[in-house]
Order: structure tokens, then sequence, then C-alpha cells
């Protein structure tokens, strides 16, 4: 029989379940995270955005190596021993039934939809680049001088710091420096590939957990290339005051004002002493869920490939 | 207006024409020269550019005359106000990392607000310096 339903329906069970989990302690995780540093924080965050996607592969991943491990090595699979009828437990030949095609499907439309947003991001930022350089000038650093009142990074593989005409003549020399400086911490430490990343893992969970996440994530990255900004120029009030007045060049730019919801939290981190808890960064924040998830997947082993079999029995023909 | 995507050699061209205006092929590519390339390269860039719109051609005896159809800023504030509807699709996806986004609305009394904020700071750091 076919396990492929029943693994990615549990996947989705799983991921399910644990984001309920994080969604109930959300607050109590937020309010854990804030003494860290930005960067720190980030990475926390990116472990509990992924710790659906981690939990649920690592448990079915666990439950079914077992046979895999058996039939790779070519010994006889067996699982009539956990009391099912699975003789080809991960490559059997029964076809699927309807009803497991349809909840095979109903489980993978997250990940299709975050795939088919990672393609079309792409292909926009692809197509932005290419009319970009054509009217960019480029700079002595290096960074592209663009019309308007924006500053960004572009790209995820060789992201190119973009600064608005507009911007570095109306602004402070000290002000455009602290925007360069925030830019070029933004292309240093590859933040459009980690927010890609982290946009990617959160299709496991429910969009009602995942947006909150993803918008402390996006606060704690934009936090951290302020502190590196406010390293280069010296001063952190000079990126705050550059903050603000970015702000007001854009909205008397477009007519109306439009500020980031993050804009005041990160001015009042910048009028704040920095945040000097830098210690812990990806290493915990994945490993705490990891080991978590293998706890329980040693501990439950035997019911959870029961589970595969008996939902496989009702998957297949 | 939609601006079409420009290559790197269509954008020297281009910026030759903005530069010193109505030209023929001929000299446009003396001017171009030290890139290396032939006059039917040149020629043909320049038609691309007419095909594109961004050009206007008037034949004078055997040869066409170029005009550019629009200004350097008009071509560039049209070109980013294009670019910017693909950055708003980029950025949801991941793509782009902005200095301040347009991502909520507030009004100017909260940014008045916050530059009070910096300013006590500021006024607090000098006391203590």
């Amino acid at each position: 029989m076919n396990v492929l339903p029943a693994a990615i329906v549990l996947l989705a069970f799983v991921s399910m379940t644990v984001s309920a989990a994080v969604g109930v302690g959300r607050e109590r995780l937020l309010r854990t995270f804030e003494p860290l540093s930005p960067k720190a924080r980030a990475w926390w965050l990116l472990g509990v955005l992924s710790a659906p996607l981690l939990c649920s592969g690592v448990l079915v991943v666990l439950a079914l190596a077992h046979c895999v491990g058996l039939r790779a090595t070519g010994l006889p699979d067996d699982c009539t021993g956990f009391g099912g009828v699975c003789s080809f437990c991960v490559f059997g030949g029964a076809d699927m039934t309807l009803r497991g095609w349809f909840l095979m499907s109903l489980a993978l439309v997250p990940v299709f939809w975050g795939i088919v947003r990672l393609v079309r991001g792409w292909w926009h930022m692809r197509v932005a680049r290419l009319r970009i350089r054509s009217i960019a000038k480029v700079r002595d650093d290096g960074a592209w001088s663009v019309p308007g009142s924006r500053a960004f990074v572009l790209g995820w593989v060789e992201p190119v710091v973009c600064v608005g005409e507009n911007l570095a003549d109306s602004l402070d020399p000290s002000a455009v420096e602290a925007v360069t400086a925030h830019e070029e911490a933004h292309r240093s430490s590859g933040d459009t590939l980690f927010r890609a990343a982290a946009q990617f893992v959160s299709v496991a969970h429910l969009p009602t957990v995942a947006r909150p996440l993803l918008a402390a994530l996006d606060l704690a990255v934009e936090q951290a290339c302020d502190e590196r900004a406010s390293h280069c120029v010296k001063d952190r009030l000079v990126v705050a005051q550059a903050l603000i007045d970015t702000a007001r060049l854009q909205a008397d730019d477009h007519a109306a004002c439009w500020v980031p919801a993050s804009l005041p939290e990160r001015v009042a981190s910048l009028c704040a002493p920095p945040r000097l808890h830098a210690a812990p960064t990806w290493a915990p924040a994945f490993g705490i869920t990891l080991l978590g998830t293998l706890a329980v997947a040693v501990v439950l082993n035997h019911e959870l490939h029961s589970a595969f079999e008996r939902l496989s029995v009702v998957f297949t023909r | 207006m939609d601006v079409p995507i420009l290559g790197e050699l269509e954008t020297a061209v281009l910026d030759d024409l903005w530069d010193h205006g109505v030209s023929e092929a001929k000299a446009v590519h003396d001017r171009l020269a030290a890139r290396g390339i032939t006059l039917n390269t040149i020629q043909s860039t320049l038609e691309r550019l007419h095909r594109k719109d961004l050009l206007d051609r008037e034949k004078v005896s055997h040869a066409y005359r170029y005009t550019p159809r629009i200004s350097r800023a008009e071509f560039r504030a049209n070109a980013m106000a294009v670019a910017a509807g693909d950055l708003k699709s980029a950025e949801s996806a991941g793509a782009l990392a902005a200095f301040i986004d347009l991502v909520a609305r507030t009004d100017r009394k909260r940014l008045d607000d916050l530059a009070a904020l910096v300013d006590a700071a500021r006024t607090r750091q000098k006391k203590r310096k």
C-alpha cells in the first residue's frame, strides 16, 4: 500500500497542532524574546515559524524510518508487526483512492501557495531589477541611485542597495549615511533571503498565527539593521531622525502619509539604550524544537507508525 | 505609460541621444566608438528603440534622424513608477527590504510625536555629557 497520502495528511495535522499550540502561547513567546537583541530575536522567531514544518517532518520521517531502512537494506518489511496489513510500507504498489488524492491535495495547498508566492516574488523582483538597472546611476560605493524617496535592497542572490535621489538630496549627510548603512546591513546579512525563507516555512502555520509572527520577525530584522546603522554612524538618534525624515519625505511623495506600523517601535528602541543580550542565534532556536520532536518521535514511534498504517488502509484501494 | 525594459546598449544609445539631441545612426556610432560595436548594431538598436516607441524618426536623404520621444527625467520617473508595482509584489515574497515602506497609514501628528521623542532623547544625552 501507498503511505504517501497518510504521510502528507499526518504532516498537515501535526503542523496545525503545533501551530495552534504556538498560537496559544504566542503573546508569552513574544514577551520572552523581547529582551533579546534584534538579531537573536529574528533567529528565534524563524525557529518558531519553522517549528510546525520541522516537527511534522521529523515525526513523519522517523515513523517511516524503520520501514525505509529495511527496504534499503533489502530485508523484508515487518510492518505487520505493528498490527496493520502493510507489506510495502513506503514503496507500496496499491493505487490511492479518490479520498486519498483529495485529502493529500488539500493538505498540500499551502505548500503550493508558498511556492507560487516565491516564484511570483522572484519574477517581479527580476523585472523590477532589470527596469531599475536601466535608469539607475551606480554610485562610488556600488549602490544604485534611483529616482524617488525610497531606499531598499533588492534581490535574493547578490542583492543590490538602491537609494532614492530625492532622499539623498533632501536629508542631512549623516542621515543619508545612516540610511545607506541600514541598507548595507540588509545586503550583507542576506535579509531578503532570510525573509523569503521565513515566509516560505510559515506556510505550515495557521495564517492567523503566522501573520503576527512574521510581523515580529520583520520588526526584529529592521531593528537589527538599525542597530548596525547606528554603530556605523556612531549615534543612535541620527538613525531615529533619519527614519522620521524618510517617512516625512515619502509622505510628501504620496500625498497621504504612509508609514510602517513598526516605525514607532523602531524609533522608541533607538531612543533607548541598546540591548546587549546578543548571544543565542540559530543553534538554540532550532535545537530545542528539534530535540523535543526527536524525543516525541522516539517515545511514540510505535503509535505513529500504526497511525500511518491505519490511514494508509483508508487511502488506498 | 508602459515603460519597456532596456538592455545595456539600448540604454547607452538612448542616453547618447538625450545628451546630444537629434542624431543619425552614423553620429551615434561615432560617439559610441569606444564600445567597439558596428554601425549595423547601432542601426538595429535605434530601430528597436523606435519600435518600443521611445524614439521618433524622420527620413532625411538616405538616412533616418532619431529624436527621443520623452525626456530623460520623464522616462526615469515613469520607469520607477512602473517598477514600484513590481517592487510591491517582490516585497510580499520577501525579495525586498526597505528602510521605510508603505505598509500602514498614520498621520503627520504621529511623526511629530516621534520627532519629539527623539528631541527629548537628544536633550537627555546632552545633559548626561
